[in-house]
Protein backbone atom coordinates (compact mmCIF):
# COMPACT_ATOMS: atom_id res chain seq x y z
CA UNK A 1 0.00 0.00 0.00
CA UNK A 2 1.64 3.31 -0.74
CA UNK A 3 0.58 6.77 0.09
CA UNK A 4 -2.31 7.53 -2.27
CA UNK A 5 -4.33 4.05 -1.45
CA UNK A 6 -4.17 4.63 2.11
CA UNK A 7 -6.06 8.06 1.49
CA UNK A 8 -8.13 6.68 -0.68
CA UNK A 9 -8.97 3.92 1.61
CA UNK A 10 -9.33 6.57 4.73
CA UNK A 11 -11.90 8.72 2.35
CA UNK A 12 -14.05 5.64 1.45
CA UNK A 13 -14.01 4.71 5.57
CA UNK A 14 -15.13 8.76 6.18
CA UNK A 15 -18.48 7.82 4.55
CA UNK A 16 -19.27 4.88 7.21
CA UNK A 17 -20.72 5.66 10.47
CA UNK A 18 -18.15 3.36 12.46
CA UNK A 19 -16.25 4.21 16.31
CA UNK A 20 -13.54 1.34 15.26
CA UNK A 21 -12.64 -0.16 12.66
CA UNK A 22 -9.82 -2.49 11.75
CA UNK A 23 -8.26 -3.75 8.45
CA UNK A 24 -6.38 -6.24 7.36
CA UNK A 25 -5.02 -6.65 3.74
CA UNK A 26 -2.08 -9.14 2.97
CA UNK A 27 0.61 -7.95 5.28
CA UNK A 28 -1.04 -3.81 6.14
CA UNK A 29 -2.90 -3.87 8.71
CA UNK A 30 -4.91 -0.41 9.77
CA UNK A 31 -6.69 0.10 13.16
CA UNK A 32 -9.04 4.03 13.10
CA UNK A 33 -10.61 4.67 16.12
CA UNK A 34 -13.02 7.32 16.69
CA UNK A 35 -14.66 8.71 19.09
CA UNK A 36 -17.96 8.96 19.06
CA UNK A 37 -19.04 12.19 20.09
CA UNK A 38 -16.56 13.68 17.11
CA UNK A 39 -17.26 11.14 14.97
CA UNK A 40 -18.25 11.81 11.42
CA UNK A 41 -19.72 15.70 11.48
CA UNK A 42 -23.51 14.90 11.65
CA UNK A 43 -23.71 16.56 7.91
CA UNK A 44 -21.97 13.47 6.69
CA UNK A 45 -24.14 11.46 7.96
CA UNK A 46 -27.25 13.42 6.89
CA UNK A 47 -25.94 13.49 3.35
CA UNK A 48 -25.80 9.73 3.07
CA UNK A 49 -29.27 9.02 4.20
CA UNK A 50 -31.58 9.10 0.66
CA UNK A 51 -35.06 7.75 0.51
CA UNK A 52 -37.14 5.26 -1.45
CA UNK A 53 -39.48 6.63 -3.41
CA UNK A 54 -42.60 5.00 -4.94
CA UNK A 55 -42.56 4.29 -8.33
CA UNK A 56 -46.43 4.54 -8.54
CA UNK A 57 -49.73 5.71 -6.81
CA UNK A 58 -51.45 3.04 -4.89
CA UNK A 59 -51.68 1.53 -1.68
CA UNK A 60 -48.34 0.11 -0.14
CA UNK A 61 -48.26 -3.36 1.08
CA UNK A 62 -45.45 -3.94 3.57
CA UNK A 63 -43.58 -7.93 3.06
CA UNK A 64 -44.72 -11.01 5.37
CA UNK A 65 -41.50 -9.86 7.28
CA UNK A 66 -41.94 -6.14 7.44
CA UNK A 67 -38.96 -3.67 6.71
CA UNK A 68 -37.82 -2.51 9.98
CA UNK A 69 -35.35 0.20 11.16
CA UNK A 70 -31.98 -1.40 10.43
CA UNK A 71 -32.91 -3.71 8.25
CA UNK A 72 -30.36 -3.96 5.45
CA UNK A 73 -31.03 -3.31 1.67
CA UNK A 74 -29.03 -4.19 -1.60
CA UNK A 75 -30.47 -3.10 -4.99
CA UNK A 76 -32.38 -5.69 -5.73
CA UNK A 77 -33.83 -6.20 -2.62
CA UNK A 78 -37.74 -5.85 -2.19
CA UNK A 79 -38.76 -3.36 0.26
CA UNK A 80 -42.90 -3.63 -0.27
CA UNK A 81 -45.47 -3.25 -2.88
CA UNK A 82 -47.53 -1.24 -4.24
CA UNK A 83 -51.09 -2.34 -5.60
CA UNK A 84 -52.78 -0.05 -8.62
CA UNK A 85 -55.67 -1.29 -10.45
CA UNK A 86 -55.61 -4.50 -8.18
CA UNK A 87 -52.09 -5.20 -9.63
CA UNK A 88 -49.11 -5.48 -7.47
CA UNK A 89 -46.18 -4.36 -8.36
CA UNK A 90 -42.56 -5.30 -6.36
CA UNK A 91 -40.58 -2.12 -4.84
CA UNK A 92 -36.94 -2.40 -4.96
CA UNK A 93 -34.35 -0.82 -2.74
CA UNK A 94 -32.46 0.43 -5.40
CA UNK A 95 -29.68 1.11 -3.12
CA UNK A 96 -27.75 -0.47 -0.80
CA UNK A 97 -27.96 0.17 3.07
CA UNK A 98 -29.87 0.25 6.18
CA UNK A 99 -33.23 1.55 6.71
CA UNK A 100 -33.07 4.11 9.24
CA UNK A 101 -37.07 4.90 9.19
CA UNK A 102 -40.10 3.52 8.06
CA UNK A 103 -41.98 6.42 6.78
CA UNK A 104 -45.19 4.73 5.69
CA UNK A 105 -48.21 1.89 6.96
CA UNK A 106 -49.57 -1.55 5.63
CA UNK A 107 -51.74 -0.73 3.35
CA UNK A 108 -51.83 3.32 3.08
CA UNK A 109 -52.39 4.89 -0.16
CA UNK A 110 -48.99 6.25 -1.37
CA UNK A 111 -48.28 8.90 -4.27
CA UNK A 112 -45.86 8.52 -6.81
CA UNK A 113 -42.51 9.65 -5.59
CA UNK A 114 -43.66 9.43 -2.27
CA UNK A 115 -40.77 8.43 0.50
CA UNK A 116 -41.10 5.30 1.32
CA UNK A 117 -38.23 4.43 3.32
CA UNK A 118 -35.12 6.47 4.98
CA UNK A 119 -32.25 4.52 3.96
CA UNK A 120 -28.45 5.34 5.29
CA UNK A 121 -26.43 4.50 2.32
CA UNK A 122 -23.26 1.97 2.25
CA UNK A 123 -23.76 0.30 5.52
CA UNK A 124 -24.35 -3.25 4.18
CA UNK A 125 -22.99 -6.45 4.30
CA UNK B 1 -75.25 15.85 -7.70
CA UNK B 2 -71.89 14.47 -7.76
CA UNK B 3 -70.18 14.73 -4.30
CA UNK B 4 -66.46 14.60 -5.54
CA UNK B 5 -65.05 14.68 -8.86
CA UNK B 6 -61.42 14.35 -10.19
CA UNK B 7 -60.17 16.42 -13.05
CA UNK B 8 -58.12 13.95 -15.36
CA UNK B 9 -55.61 17.20 -16.48
CA UNK B 10 -53.61 20.38 -15.96
CA UNK B 11 -53.61 24.07 -16.69
CA UNK B 12 -56.43 26.45 -17.44
CA UNK B 13 -59.16 24.01 -17.93
CA UNK B 14 -58.23 22.42 -14.44
CA UNK B 15 -59.07 25.36 -13.04
CA UNK B 16 -61.66 26.08 -14.43
CA UNK B 17 -63.53 22.76 -14.24
CA UNK B 18 -62.44 23.58 -10.15
CA UNK B 19 -64.68 26.87 -10.56
CA UNK B 20 -67.95 25.25 -11.56
CA UNK B 21 -67.41 22.16 -9.26
CA UNK B 22 -67.16 24.89 -6.09
CA UNK B 23 -70.24 26.21 -7.66
CA UNK B 24 -72.08 23.15 -7.00
CA UNK B 25 -70.35 22.66 -3.93
CA UNK B 26 -68.56 19.13 -5.59
CA UNK B 27 -64.98 18.25 -3.72
CA UNK B 28 -62.59 18.42 -5.90
CA UNK B 29 -59.56 15.96 -6.66
CA UNK B 30 -56.45 16.94 -9.18
CA UNK B 31 -53.63 14.81 -10.30
CA UNK B 32 -50.75 16.08 -11.49
CA UNK B 33 -47.02 14.91 -12.61
CA UNK B 34 -43.67 16.37 -10.67
CA UNK B 35 -43.63 19.12 -13.36
CA UNK B 36 -47.17 20.75 -11.97
CA UNK B 37 -46.71 20.16 -7.85
CA UNK B 38 -46.66 23.97 -7.21
CA UNK B 39 -49.34 24.76 -10.20
CA UNK B 40 -52.28 26.74 -9.44
CA UNK B 41 -54.66 24.07 -10.02
CA UNK B 42 -53.16 21.53 -7.55
CA UNK B 43 -53.39 24.16 -4.83
CA UNK B 44 -56.88 24.94 -5.82
CA UNK B 45 -58.12 21.54 -5.52
CA UNK B 46 -59.69 20.26 -2.36
CA UNK B 47 -57.56 17.41 -2.75
CA UNK B 48 -54.69 16.20 -5.24
CA UNK B 49 -52.46 12.89 -5.75
CA UNK B 50 -49.00 12.92 -7.55
CA UNK B 51 -49.53 10.37 -10.34
CA UNK B 52 -46.51 10.25 -12.04
CA UNK B 53 -43.29 11.95 -13.77
CA UNK B 54 -43.22 15.03 -16.53
CA UNK B 55 -43.64 12.86 -19.00
CA UNK B 56 -47.43 13.15 -20.05
CA UNK B 57 -47.38 9.48 -20.97
CA UNK B 58 -46.64 8.28 -17.62
CA UNK B 59 -48.42 10.98 -16.31
CA UNK B 60 -51.83 12.72 -17.57
CA UNK B 61 -52.17 9.40 -20.28
CA UNK B 62 -51.43 6.98 -17.60
CA UNK B 63 -54.95 5.35 -17.31
CA UNK B 64 -54.44 3.27 -14.28
CA UNK B 65 -52.81 6.07 -12.20
CA UNK B 66 -55.65 8.25 -13.31
CA UNK B 67 -58.10 6.17 -12.30
CA UNK B 68 -56.34 4.73 -9.01
CA UNK B 69 -56.38 8.09 -7.71
CA UNK B 70 -59.99 8.22 -8.53
CA UNK B 71 -60.21 5.38 -6.03
CA UNK B 72 -58.07 6.34 -3.50
CA UNK B 73 -59.45 9.28 -3.30
CA UNK B 74 -63.39 7.44 -3.53
CA UNK B 75 -64.85 10.03 -6.17
CA UNK B 76 -68.12 9.57 -7.91
CA UNK B 77 -66.90 10.71 -11.36
CA UNK B 78 -64.20 11.65 -13.65
CA UNK B 79 -64.00 15.08 -15.80
CA UNK B 80 -61.27 14.58 -18.28
CA UNK B 81 -61.26 18.28 -19.54
CA UNK B 82 -60.07 18.55 -23.17
CA UNK B 83 -56.72 16.92 -24.29
CA UNK B 84 -55.05 14.09 -22.57
CA UNK B 85 -57.52 11.27 -21.85
CA UNK B 86 -60.67 13.01 -22.74
CA UNK B 87 -61.55 10.95 -26.10
CA UNK B 88 -59.58 7.98 -24.96
CA UNK B 89 -62.15 5.21 -25.30
CA UNK B 90 -60.39 2.66 -23.18
CA UNK B 91 -60.52 5.19 -20.32
CA UNK B 92 -64.00 5.95 -20.30
CA UNK B 93 -64.60 2.10 -20.78
CA UNK B 94 -62.19 1.76 -17.38
CA UNK B 95 -64.09 4.37 -15.37
CA UNK B 96 -67.47 2.73 -16.12
CA UNK B 97 -65.79 -0.32 -14.60
CA UNK B 98 -64.75 1.05 -11.50
CA UNK B 99 -68.13 2.68 -11.01
CA UNK B 100 -67.03 5.82 -11.47
CA UNK B 101 -69.31 8.54 -14.01
CA UNK B 102 -67.50 9.34 -17.11
CA UNK B 103 -68.51 13.01 -17.87
CA UNK B 104 -68.78 12.32 -21.53
CA UNK B 105 -70.47 10.50 -23.96
CA UNK B 106 -70.31 6.43 -24.11
CA UNK B 107 -66.68 4.78 -25.01
CA UNK B 108 -68.68 3.48 -28.60
CA UNK B 109 -69.58 7.30 -29.87
CA UNK B 110 -65.69 8.58 -28.16
CA UNK B 111 -64.50 5.76 -30.70
CA UNK B 112 -66.36 6.59 -33.52
CA UNK B 113 -65.92 9.79 -33.59
CA UNK B 114 -61.84 9.30 -32.85
CA UNK B 115 -61.61 7.48 -35.87
CA UNK B 116 -62.14 10.54 -38.48
CA UNK B 117 -62.45 8.13 -41.42
CA UNK B 118 -65.07 6.00 -39.66
CA UNK B 119 -66.95 9.38 -38.42
CA UNK B 120 -67.17 10.84 -42.09
CA UNK B 121 -68.89 7.44 -43.10
CA UNK B 122 -70.70 7.76 -40.61
CA UNK B 123 -71.61 11.28 -41.17
CA UNK B 124 -72.58 10.39 -44.93
CA UNK B 125 -74.87 7.60 -43.64
CA UNK B 126 -76.55 10.32 -42.25
CA UNK B 127 -76.83 12.57 -45.18
CA UNK B 128 -74.60 14.98 -44.30
CA UNK B 129 -72.31 16.72 -46.81
CA UNK B 130 -68.86 15.37 -45.98
CA UNK B 131 -65.42 16.99 -47.39
CA UNK B 132 -65.19 15.18 -50.90
CA UNK B 133 -62.34 12.63 -50.50
CA UNK B 134 -62.20 9.06 -49.47
CA UNK B 135 -62.72 6.43 -46.25
CA UNK B 136 -59.72 4.27 -45.37
CA UNK B 137 -56.97 3.56 -48.20
CA UNK B 138 -56.15 0.31 -49.01
CA UNK B 139 -52.93 0.98 -51.02
CA UNK B 140 -51.46 3.47 -53.44
CA UNK B 141 -53.27 2.40 -56.35
CA UNK B 142 -56.49 2.96 -54.51
CA UNK B 143 -55.20 6.33 -53.72
CA UNK B 144 -53.84 7.00 -57.06
CA UNK B 145 -56.89 6.17 -58.78
CA UNK B 146 -58.90 8.25 -55.92
CA UNK B 147 -56.69 11.13 -56.01
CA UNK B 148 -57.50 11.68 -59.99
CA UNK B 149 -61.02 11.79 -59.54
CA UNK B 150 -61.19 14.11 -56.55
CA UNK B 151 -58.85 16.47 -58.22
CA UNK B 152 -55.35 17.83 -56.55
CA UNK B 153 -54.17 19.63 -53.92
CA UNK B 154 -55.29 16.65 -51.18
CA UNK B 155 -54.58 16.10 -47.52
CA UNK B 156 -53.39 12.86 -46.71
CA UNK B 157 -55.07 12.53 -43.09
CA UNK B 158 -54.70 9.87 -40.32
CA UNK B 159 -57.98 8.39 -39.29
CA UNK B 160 -56.70 8.75 -35.59
CA UNK B 161 -55.50 12.17 -35.96
CA UNK B 162 -57.52 14.87 -35.86
CA UNK B 163 -57.32 18.42 -34.10
CA UNK B 164 -54.71 19.38 -37.09
CA UNK B 165 -52.78 16.67 -36.07
CA UNK B 166 -51.53 14.07 -38.57
CA UNK B 167 -52.15 16.16 -42.16
CA UNK B 168 -49.96 16.05 -44.94
CA UNK B 169 -50.15 18.04 -47.88
CA UNK B 170 -49.67 16.92 -51.58
CA UNK B 171 -49.78 18.78 -55.17
CA UNK B 172 -49.58 16.51 -57.36
CA UNK B 173 -49.16 12.48 -57.86
CA UNK B 174 -45.50 12.79 -57.65
CA UNK B 175 -46.01 13.84 -53.57
CA UNK B 176 -48.92 11.66 -53.37
CA UNK B 177 -46.76 8.70 -54.17
CA UNK B 178 -43.74 9.73 -52.02
CA UNK B 179 -45.70 10.87 -48.96
CA UNK B 180 -48.43 8.11 -48.65
CA UNK B 181 -45.90 5.89 -46.88
CA UNK B 182 -44.32 7.87 -44.66
CA UNK B 183 -48.08 9.37 -43.75
CA UNK B 184 -48.97 5.68 -43.26
CA UNK B 185 -45.93 4.78 -41.30
CA UNK B 186 -45.99 8.11 -38.99
CA UNK B 187 -50.12 7.67 -38.61
CA UNK B 188 -48.92 4.48 -36.85
CA UNK B 189 -46.51 5.49 -34.51
CA UNK B 190 -48.42 8.66 -33.42
CA UNK B 191 -51.47 7.26 -33.52
CA UNK B 192 -50.84 3.76 -33.21
CA UNK B 193 -52.97 3.06 -36.05
CA UNK B 194 -51.64 3.51 -39.82
CA UNK B 195 -55.13 4.02 -41.51
CA UNK B 196 -54.67 6.75 -43.48
CA UNK B 197 -57.35 8.78 -45.61
CA UNK B 198 -57.46 11.58 -48.37
CA UNK B 199 -59.13 14.52 -48.44
CA UNK B 200 -59.72 17.57 -50.95
CA UNK B 201 -58.64 21.05 -49.66
CA UNK B 202 -61.23 23.41 -49.53
CA UNK B 203 -59.64 26.52 -50.98
CA UNK B 204 -61.54 29.41 -49.74
CA UNK B 205 -63.27 27.70 -46.51
CA UNK B 206 -63.65 29.10 -43.16
CA UNK B 207 -63.99 26.87 -40.11
CA UNK B 208 -67.54 27.23 -38.26
CA UNK B 209 -67.87 24.42 -35.28
CA UNK B 210 -71.34 24.18 -33.59
CA UNK B 211 -71.67 23.83 -29.67
CA UNK B 212 -74.10 20.91 -28.46
CA UNK B 213 -75.11 19.23 -25.28
CA UNK B 214 -76.85 16.08 -24.62
CA UNK B 215 -79.03 14.87 -21.73
CA UNK B 216 -78.75 11.48 -19.76
CA UNK B 217 -81.52 10.10 -22.07
CA UNK B 218 -79.39 11.60 -25.30
CA UNK B 219 -81.45 14.41 -26.38
CA UNK B 220 -79.24 17.08 -27.69
CA UNK B 221 -79.46 21.08 -27.55
CA UNK B 222 -77.33 23.54 -29.49
CA UNK B 223 -75.61 25.76 -27.83
CA UNK B 224 -74.72 27.68 -30.52
CA UNK B 225 -71.69 28.47 -33.28
CA UNK B 226 -68.50 29.41 -33.33
CA UNK B 227 -65.69 31.03 -36.18
CA UNK B 228 -62.48 29.58 -35.55
CA UNK B 229 -61.35 30.26 -38.54
CA UNK B 230 -57.89 32.10 -37.96
CA UNK B 231 -55.44 29.42 -37.36
CA UNK B 232 -51.34 28.81 -37.65
CA UNK B 233 -50.36 25.56 -38.61
CA UNK B 234 -53.83 24.10 -38.07
CA UNK B 235 -54.20 25.18 -34.60
CA UNK B 236 -56.42 28.31 -33.66
CA UNK B 237 -55.75 31.43 -32.82
CA UNK B 238 -58.52 33.74 -32.40
CA UNK B 239 -62.08 32.60 -32.09
CA UNK B 240 -65.52 34.22 -32.13
CA UNK B 241 -69.27 33.27 -31.18
CA UNK B 242 -71.34 33.68 -33.22
CA UNK B 243 -69.97 33.22 -36.66
CA UNK B 244 -71.35 37.13 -37.34
CA UNK B 245 -70.78 36.14 -41.08
CA UNK B 246 -73.66 33.24 -42.14
CA UNK B 247 -77.10 34.35 -42.63
CA UNK B 248 -79.79 33.23 -40.03
CA UNK B 249 -80.97 30.69 -43.21
CA UNK B 250 -77.35 28.84 -43.10
CA UNK B 251 -77.41 28.97 -39.53
CA UNK B 252 -80.97 27.26 -39.20
CA UNK B 253 -79.25 24.74 -41.97
CA UNK B 254 -76.24 23.87 -39.31
CA UNK B 255 -78.53 23.25 -36.64
CA UNK B 256 -80.60 21.02 -39.06
CA UNK B 257 -77.21 18.95 -39.98
CA UNK B 258 -76.33 18.23 -36.10
CA UNK B 259 -79.80 17.36 -35.32
CA UNK B 260 -79.53 14.93 -38.33
CA UNK B 261 -76.01 13.63 -36.65
CA UNK B 262 -76.48 13.16 -33.24
CA UNK B 263 -80.10 12.67 -32.88
CA UNK B 264 -81.48 9.11 -31.45
CA UNK B 265 -77.33 8.61 -31.07
CA UNK B 266 -77.65 8.71 -27.21
CA UNK B 267 -74.98 11.38 -27.07
CA UNK B 268 -74.59 12.66 -23.40
CA UNK B 269 -72.15 15.75 -22.34
CA UNK B 270 -70.68 18.49 -24.40
CA UNK B 271 -69.79 18.05 -27.91
CA UNK B 272 -68.24 19.81 -30.93
CA UNK B 273 -69.17 19.18 -34.45
CA UNK B 274 -66.35 21.28 -36.72
CA UNK B 275 -67.31 22.30 -40.41
CA UNK B 276 -65.84 23.94 -43.16
CA UNK B 277 -68.18 26.72 -44.83
CA UNK B 278 -66.70 26.76 -48.49
CA UNK B 279 -68.58 28.40 -51.27
CA UNK B 280 -71.81 28.47 -49.35
CA UNK B 281 -71.71 24.99 -48.21
CA UNK B 282 -71.13 23.52 -45.28
CA UNK B 283 -69.08 20.25 -45.45
CA UNK B 284 -68.56 17.97 -41.80
CA UNK B 285 -65.04 17.92 -40.90
CA UNK B 286 -64.85 16.26 -37.64
CA UNK B 287 -66.51 16.36 -34.11
CA UNK B 288 -64.66 16.24 -30.93
CA UNK B 289 -66.66 14.32 -28.12
CA UNK B 290 -65.58 16.68 -25.34
CA UNK B 291 -65.49 20.12 -24.21
CA UNK B 292 -63.41 22.30 -26.46
CA UNK B 293 -60.80 24.99 -25.82
CA UNK B 294 -62.95 27.59 -26.63
CA UNK B 295 -66.19 27.22 -24.88
CA UNK B 296 -65.55 30.87 -23.14
CA UNK B 297 -66.62 32.24 -26.20
CA UNK B 298 -69.80 30.58 -26.80
CA UNK B 299 -70.54 31.00 -22.68
CA UNK B 300 -69.56 34.53 -22.93
CA UNK B 301 -72.67 35.16 -25.75
CA UNK B 302 -75.17 32.48 -24.04
CA UNK B 303 -74.74 33.73 -20.33
CA UNK B 304 -74.49 29.97 -19.68
CA UNK B 305 -72.01 28.09 -17.46
CA UNK B 306 -71.46 24.90 -19.95
CA UNK B 307 -69.20 23.30 -17.75
CA UNK B 308 -71.63 23.45 -14.87
CA UNK B 309 -74.63 22.68 -17.26
CA UNK B 310 -72.55 19.70 -18.02
CA UNK B 311 -72.43 18.25 -14.99
CA UNK B 312 -75.78 19.28 -13.63
CA UNK B 313 -77.17 17.23 -16.67
CA UNK B 314 -74.64 14.09 -16.11
CA UNK B 315 -75.90 14.28 -12.63
CA UNK B 316 -80.03 14.05 -13.60
CA UNK B 317 -80.40 17.12 -11.72
CA UNK B 318 -81.01 19.93 -14.89
CA UNK B 319 -83.27 19.96 -17.92
CA UNK B 320 -81.57 20.08 -21.30
CA UNK B 321 -82.45 24.14 -22.03
CA UNK B 322 -85.84 24.07 -24.21
CA UNK B 323 -84.43 26.16 -27.12
CA UNK B 324 -81.21 27.48 -28.43
CA UNK B 325 -80.14 30.17 -26.04
CA UNK B 326 -80.02 33.32 -27.80
CA UNK B 327 -76.72 34.57 -28.80
CA UNK B 328 -76.50 37.85 -27.30
CA UNK B 329 -73.72 40.27 -28.94
CA UNK B 330 -70.51 39.31 -30.02
CA UNK B 331 -67.30 37.29 -28.11
CA UNK B 332 -63.76 37.32 -29.23
CA UNK B 333 -60.99 35.01 -27.56
CA UNK B 334 -57.53 35.72 -28.83
CA UNK B 335 -55.07 32.57 -27.36
CA UNK B 336 -52.10 33.86 -25.48
CA UNK B 337 -49.38 31.46 -26.41
CA UNK B 338 -45.17 30.64 -25.73
CA UNK B 339 -43.75 31.09 -28.85
CA UNK B 340 -40.07 30.44 -28.48
CA UNK B 341 -39.84 28.83 -25.13
CA UNK B 342 -36.09 29.62 -23.55
CA UNK B 343 -34.26 27.59 -20.89
CA UNK B 344 -36.37 28.89 -17.97
CA UNK B 345 -39.70 30.28 -18.91
CA UNK B 346 -40.77 32.23 -15.72
CA UNK B 347 -43.99 34.48 -15.81
CA UNK B 348 -42.27 37.79 -13.78
CA UNK B 349 -45.09 39.85 -14.45
CA UNK B 350 -48.86 38.33 -15.70
CA UNK B 351 -51.46 40.98 -15.31
CA UNK B 352 -54.52 41.67 -17.37
CA UNK B 353 -57.37 44.27 -17.72
CA UNK B 354 -60.84 44.02 -15.97
CA UNK B 355 -62.28 44.49 -19.09
CA UNK B 356 -61.59 40.43 -20.41
CA UNK B 357 -62.41 37.59 -19.12
CA UNK B 358 -59.38 35.48 -18.61
CA UNK B 359 -59.11 31.91 -18.15
CA UNK B 360 -55.59 30.66 -17.11
CA UNK B 361 -53.53 28.17 -14.82
CA UNK B 362 -50.73 30.53 -14.47
CA UNK B 363 -50.06 33.63 -12.00
CA UNK B 364 -47.09 35.85 -11.82
CA UNK B 365 -43.86 34.26 -10.68
CA UNK B 366 -44.88 30.54 -12.03
CA UNK B 367 -42.33 28.80 -14.18
CA UNK B 368 -43.89 27.09 -16.98
CA UNK B 369 -43.14 23.96 -17.69
CA UNK B 370 -41.35 22.91 -21.04
CA UNK B 371 -43.21 19.10 -21.10
CA UNK B 372 -47.16 20.36 -21.92
CA UNK B 373 -49.24 22.80 -24.55
CA UNK B 374 -48.52 26.33 -24.84
CA UNK B 375 -51.57 27.98 -23.97
CA UNK B 376 -50.59 30.48 -21.25
CA UNK B 377 -53.87 31.79 -20.74
CA UNK B 378 -57.76 32.63 -23.41
CA UNK B 379 -58.36 36.48 -23.16
CA UNK B 380 -62.26 36.81 -24.12
CA UNK B 381 -63.92 40.09 -24.66
CA UNK B 382 -67.67 40.86 -25.41
CA UNK B 383 -69.77 43.40 -27.15
CA UNK B 384 -73.14 44.68 -28.54
CA UNK B 385 -71.68 44.24 -32.16
CA UNK B 386 -68.34 42.41 -33.78
CA UNK B 387 -66.95 45.62 -34.33
CA UNK B 388 -67.29 47.13 -31.11
CA UNK B 389 -66.30 43.71 -29.41
CA UNK B 390 -62.85 44.34 -31.66
CA UNK B 391 -62.44 47.43 -30.44
CA UNK B 392 -62.97 46.19 -26.88
CA UNK B 393 -60.37 44.07 -27.38
CA UNK B 394 -57.94 46.48 -29.14
CA UNK B 395 -57.84 48.53 -26.16
CA UNK B 396 -57.78 45.07 -23.59
CA UNK B 397 -54.38 43.53 -25.60
CA UNK B 398 -52.60 47.06 -24.77
CA UNK B 399 -53.36 46.64 -21.71
CA UNK B 400 -51.96 43.15 -21.14
CA UNK B 401 -48.66 42.77 -19.18
CA UNK B 402 -46.43 40.29 -19.24
CA UNK B 403 -42.89 39.41 -18.66
CA UNK B 404 -40.24 37.10 -18.74
CA UNK B 405 -41.50 34.68 -21.42
CA UNK B 406 -42.10 35.31 -25.08
CA UNK B 407 -45.65 35.16 -26.50
CA UNK B 408 -47.29 36.11 -29.09
CA UNK B 409 -49.11 39.00 -27.96
CA UNK B 410 -47.77 41.03 -30.28
CA UNK B 411 -49.27 39.11 -32.84
CA UNK B 412 -52.32 38.89 -31.69
CA UNK B 413 -52.18 43.12 -31.51
CA UNK B 414 -51.40 43.06 -34.94
CA UNK B 415 -54.24 40.68 -36.12
CA UNK B 416 -57.18 42.33 -34.07
CA UNK B 417 -56.05 45.71 -35.86
CA UNK B 418 -55.38 44.78 -39.15
CA UNK B 419 -57.93 45.61 -42.38
CA UNK B 420 -58.57 42.11 -43.12
CA UNK B 421 -59.65 40.80 -39.50
CA UNK B 422 -62.10 43.68 -38.91
CA UNK B 423 -63.60 43.13 -42.41
CA UNK B 424 -63.92 39.98 -41.50
CA UNK B 425 -62.23 38.82 -44.52
CA UNK B 426 -59.92 35.99 -44.18
CA UNK B 427 -60.06 32.27 -44.18
CA UNK B 428 -58.32 28.77 -42.72
CA UNK B 429 -55.58 29.76 -45.03
CA UNK B 430 -54.67 33.38 -44.67
CA UNK B 431 -53.02 33.45 -41.50
CA UNK B 432 -50.15 31.10 -42.78
CA UNK B 433 -50.03 32.53 -45.87
CA UNK B 434 -49.28 36.23 -44.35
CA UNK B 435 -46.69 34.41 -41.99
CA UNK B 436 -45.11 33.63 -45.11
CA UNK B 437 -45.32 36.49 -46.83
CA UNK B 438 -43.79 38.15 -44.05
CA UNK B 439 -41.02 36.09 -43.26
CA UNK B 440 -39.84 36.32 -46.80
CA UNK B 441 -39.94 39.99 -46.76
CA UNK B 442 -37.81 40.30 -43.42
CA UNK B 443 -35.52 37.61 -45.26
CA UNK B 444 -35.13 39.51 -48.27
CA UNK B 445 -35.39 43.12 -45.55
CA UNK B 446 -31.76 41.17 -44.07
CA UNK B 447 -29.93 40.54 -47.23
CA UNK B 448 -30.75 43.83 -48.93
Amino acid sequence: MNDKQIRALIDQLAKYDFIHAQIKIDDFELSLDRDQLASGSNQTVEQAVKTINSPMIGVFHANEQPMKVGTLVTDNTVVGQIESMKLFNDVTASITGKVVAILCDDGEAVQFDQPLFKVAQGVAD
Amino acid sequence: MFKKVLIANRGEVACRIIRACRQLNIATVAVYSTADRDALFVHQADEAYCIGPANAKKSYLNREAVLMAGIIANVDAIHPGYGFLSEDALFAKMCAQCDITWLGPTADLIELMGNKAAARKFAASRGIAIIPGTFVLNDLDHAKQAAKKIGYPLLIKASQGGGGKGIRLVNNVAQLQAQLAIARQEAGSSFANNEIYLEKVLQSARHIEVQVIGDQAGNIQVLGDRDCTLQTRRQKVIEESPATFITQAQRRELVQMVHQLLDNCNYQGLGTIEFLFNQDRFYFLEMNTRLQVEHGVTETTTGLDIVLLQLQLAANDARLPDYIPSNEGVAIECRLTLTTPTQVNQLKMFNFPATMRVDTGYQAGDFIPPFYDSLLAKMIVSAPTRSKAINKMNSALAQVRIDGVQSNLSQLQSIIASDWYQSNQFLVTTLDARITTNESTAKKGNLD
